[in-house]
């Protein structure tokens, strides 16, 4: 708006007048003669001059004021002289029907009172009852317009209508003139819905040009660098704007001079025309890094220093020229060490959209403090922009850099955090490690750890084993030996009878001798072999307690120790004269007893 | 008679196995002790490099790791020093020296991670198993074994109930103990071949979600910290760090203990 103000200001309304510049006018005008119900209109009061005490007629009567008075001064420098005119303007509802009067508004001028004169208004229906005499004001507006047409009017230029999305435009919108304008006013401009906009500052905003042989006095209303948004259509919504215009009318009036004319001002609205844009959409397949940068750009990576200690600061600086949507951008910094903290970058822009597109250069600076030795790589910044003029992606990859970092003054590095004391304690410590040790290093094979080896296995393995072997051995000899003995005792009394039918025949031939010591013999067999004791261990104690612990009667065993010993006597003392006979028939009963008995 | 005899032939042979283990290459033990004089006159590098020759060799011990960690220490080097005091724990747990120096060593690193302490009762068999080196373990099982088989052959042979019945509850007693130092030789052989602890050597290395470099970076560790070992892929070692958390490291960053 203070633009526009600016503009009026500067805009030099012609003196077209026809009136002594002395001569002191205050009139009123309304912007329509007949109104419809809820129809606005406007009220206007103008002095040529300059007044004070303005007092308005009652309006509220008929009228809603919905705005004024809206007080407006306008200065003008014509032929060496000024004048100024003021302006006092409301804007108005009818609240009923009927034809009324405003009343005379007045103004003091140099203690003169002046006054205007009254005005008379149609207020009609707003329904059809009245389309005629609407479509009589619309024809008549029409009419304005048409004579208007040519002589004013307001055009949005672009420079381009067709862009693709973050590509920038500039728009401006010009007035062209030739009429007596006087004064124009008007609501907001209109916002761009759809753009990110930056506004050129208007330096010459008036020159003139030539339209179909028409010389026209143009002003640059505003101009403005628009990045789309948004895809589509996008429209650039028409400039309205209320003029007021100094008509040239032909008075009814027959003077001596020929027809004189007079001025009537005149409201127009005047509209500019509406400019769509074609927003197309980005193509396909934008590479990874892109992120809406549209137009043409380098950019620069810059770290120093390279080589540097623990704590020290380095700098990272991202610079990205060119033309496009510059403010837009804001390139991902690389992935930073961990180990380095990272402070937020300082952004510097330089650019300017002076010339109608938005060129220059745009930096961060980063403050990086490594916080720990080593080498830390910094990776590249891929950055990718769409090249409109070239219709496609471009992708710039900056330079990546490696740093060094070395250990701090004291040779010792500070953990983020760490304290001093915690310093001094690792200090106090480091003198602390034990000795090493000086005695037999006991080194063996690194293979070498026994468990898992085969030998290992076998050694635990192989006492059981062993062991079930060995019982193997002992019990199946133990068995063998059993079988003897179970062999010589069924044999036991087969051998006996054979004995001692071995000494029957020694008996019958006579030989005494030859006959006990048969006996004997069949006797301890018999002994040895039915009970397993060795005839070697044999001796009269030993058959008494074995034969008892078989239960054998006791008279048994009397008899058979008292037969062994007859035998035994009678071997080493043949002389005895005994029963050959009944010895021999002893010895048999003894036998056949203890076989009894121990079956 | 020739029954008893077994089992001591086996318990000789044993004996000549383990003092055969004693027996190392002379040379090699002059090579330590030449070493050691070196550190004694604190030429550390030199000392390293003998120390490195041994091992080099093919030869090892929790001593030798233990004085190689120090003369490390000693120039400075400490996740150098910090590893080859965990390849000496390693082999010797029960080494006071070593761990009382380690815990010296650690407290140079950068990382402060805070330790998930381990269950009471893993602790506990831990230290059980630490006891002893996995070749006693291992000897030992030998021994109950040897003499659980006697008792075997006792129980089998013995004729009265009595004898037999006492006989088998010592065998099973002793079968039992042998499978116990089994065990333990064969937990403690598997510690010692693990390959699932590494020390981190670079300065300091970023830890990522996933075995490759355009991965979110997770964490940054730095040289000297001891990490947990999954499994590799490529390039890229699997870790979990000391509080529990995993990632992927850079292979060339670590070295196993």
């Amino acid at each position: 708006m203070k633009r526009l103000y600016g503009i009026l200001w500067i805009v030099l309304l012609a003196t077209t007048f026809g009136l002594k510049a002395q001569d002191v006018e205050f009139n009123a005008s309304l912007s329509a003669t007949e109104v419809t119900l809820n129809e606005r209109f406007q009220l206007s009061f103008t002095l040529n001059a300059s007044g004070s005490n303005f007092r308005a007629p009652d309006l509220s009567r008929h009228f809603k004021v919905l705005s004024g008075p809206n007080q407006s001064t306008q200065m003008s420098f014509i032929n060496g002289k000024i004048s100024s005119s003021m302006t006092y303007s409301f804007i108005l509802m009818p609240i009923n029907t009927g034809e009324f009067t405003i009343g005379p508004a007045s103004i003091v001028v140099d203690g003169k009172v002046y006054k205007t004169q009254p005005l008379k208004i149609k207020v009609v229906k707003g329904s059809s009852a009245t389309a005629q005499s609407q479509q009589n004001t619309r024809k008549k507006k029409k009419n304005d317009k048409l004579n208007l047409g040519d002589n004013l009017f307001i055009r949005i230029e672009v420079s381009k209508t067709q862009v693709y999305e973050g590509e920038q435009l500039t728009a401006v919108y010009k007035l062209y003139n030739r009429a007596n304008l006087e004064n124009i006013s008007g609501e907001k401009l209109p916002e761009f819905d759809g753009f990110y906009t930056s506004e050129i500052d208007i330096k010459d905003n008036y020159s003139k040009q030539v339209i179909d042989g028409k010389l026209y006095d143009v002003y640059t209303i505003k101009k403005t660098v628009l990045i789309p948004q948004k895809t589509g259509k996008l429209k650039l919504k028409p400039l309205e704007l209320e003029a007021t215009v100094a008509v040239r009318v032909k008075q009814n009036t027959n003077s001596f001079w020929g027809p004189q004319y007079t001025y009537v001002r005149k409201n127009v609205k005047i509209k500019s025309n509406s400019v769509t844009i074609r927003v197309k959409p980005l193509p396909g397949g934008a590479p990874e890094s892109f992120d809406g940068a549209v137009g043409q750009f380098t950019l620069k990576a810059a770290l120093s220093p390279t080589e540097l200690k623990v704590n020290d600061a380095l700098n990272y600086k991202l610079t990205l020229t060119g033309t496009g949507n510059l403010p837009l951008i804001n390139p991902e910094p690389p992935e930073f060490p961990v180990d380095f903290e990272a402070y937020d970058p300082k952004q510097k822009s330089n650019y300017s959209n002076k010339r109608g597109v938005i060129k220059g250069s745009k930096a961060w600076e980063y403050l990086l403090i490594p916080r720990h030795r080593g080498e830390y790589h910094i990776p590249a910044v891929a950055f990718t922009y769409f090249d409109p003029a070239a219709k496609k992606y471009i992708t710039l990859t900056t330079d990546s850099f490696y740093v060094k970092v070395l250990p701090g003054e004291n040779g010792e590095e500070i953990a983020p955090g760490g304290t001093t004391t915690y310093k001094k304690e690792l200090e106090r410590l480091g003198s602390d490690i034990r000795f090493i040790h000086t005695g037999n290093p006991r080194l063996h094979e690194k293979s070498d750890v026994f468990f898992g080896t085969v030998l290992y296995y076998l050694l635990l393995l192989m006492p059981s084993l062993i062991a079930v072997i060995a019982y193997a051995i002992i019990s199946k000899r133990e068995a063998m030996k059993r079988d003897t003995v179970t062999f010589k005792r069924t044999k036991a009394t087969k051998i006996a009878v054979k004995r001692l039918r071995k000494a029957k025949k020694h008996l019958d031939a006579g030989e005494t001798a030859p006959f006990y010591e048969e006996v004997f013999k069949a006797l301890n067999g018999y002994f040895s072999d039915k009970l397993a004791i060795p005839v070697s261990e044999l001796n009269k104690h030993n058959i008494s307690s074995t034969l008892r612990e078989k239960q054998v009667p006791d008279e048994l065993i009397d008899e058979f120790n008292n037969v062994l010993e007859t035998c035994e006597m009678a071997r080493f003392s043949p002389a005895g004269g005994q029963d050959h006979q009944k010895v021999y028939e002893r010895a048999k009963n003894v036998i056949v007893n203890l076989e009894n008995h121990l079956k | 008679m020739k029954t008893r005899t077994i089992p001591i032939l086996t318990l000789l042979l044993l004996l000549v196995y383990v003092s055969a283990f004693a027996e190392t290459s002379a040379y090699y033990d002059s090579l330590v002790t030449r070493a050691n004089t070196l550190y004694k006159n604190a030429q550390y590098d030199s000392a390293k490099s003998v120390y490195n020759k041994v091992i080099e060799a093919g030869y090892e011990s929790d001593i030798l790791y233990y004085n190689l960690g120090n003369a490390y220490y000693k120039t400075g080097d400490i996740p150098a020093a910090i590893l080859n005091y965990e390849r000496a724990l390693k082999l010797n747990p029960s080494n006071k020296d070593a761990k009382y120096n380690l815990e010296l060593a650690n407290k140079y690193i950068s990382d402060k991670i805070e330790t998930v302490p381990e269950p009471l009762m893993k602790s506990l068999a831990i230290n059980i198993l630490h006891l002893m080196p996995v070749k006693m373990w291992s000897i030992l099982s030998i021994v109950f074994a040897v003499i659980a088989s006697a008792l075997l052959l006792w129980f089998l042979l013995s004729n009265t109930s009595g004898s037999k019945r006492t006989a088998f509850f010592l065998a099973v007693a002793f079968y039992g103990l042998t499978l116990v130092f089994y065990l333990f030789a064969f937990a403690s052989f598997r510690h010692i071949k693990a390959t699932d602890r590494a020390i981190v050597f670079s300065p300091s290395t970023e830890v990522m979600s996933e075995p490759s470099g355009s991965a979110t970076r997770l964490f940054v560790v730095h040289e000297g910290l001891k990490v947990g070992v999954v499994k590799t892929e490529g390039n890229w070692t699997n870790v979990t760090l000391p509080d529990g958390s995993k990632g992927w490291i850079r292979s060339d960053a670590i070295i196993i203990i």
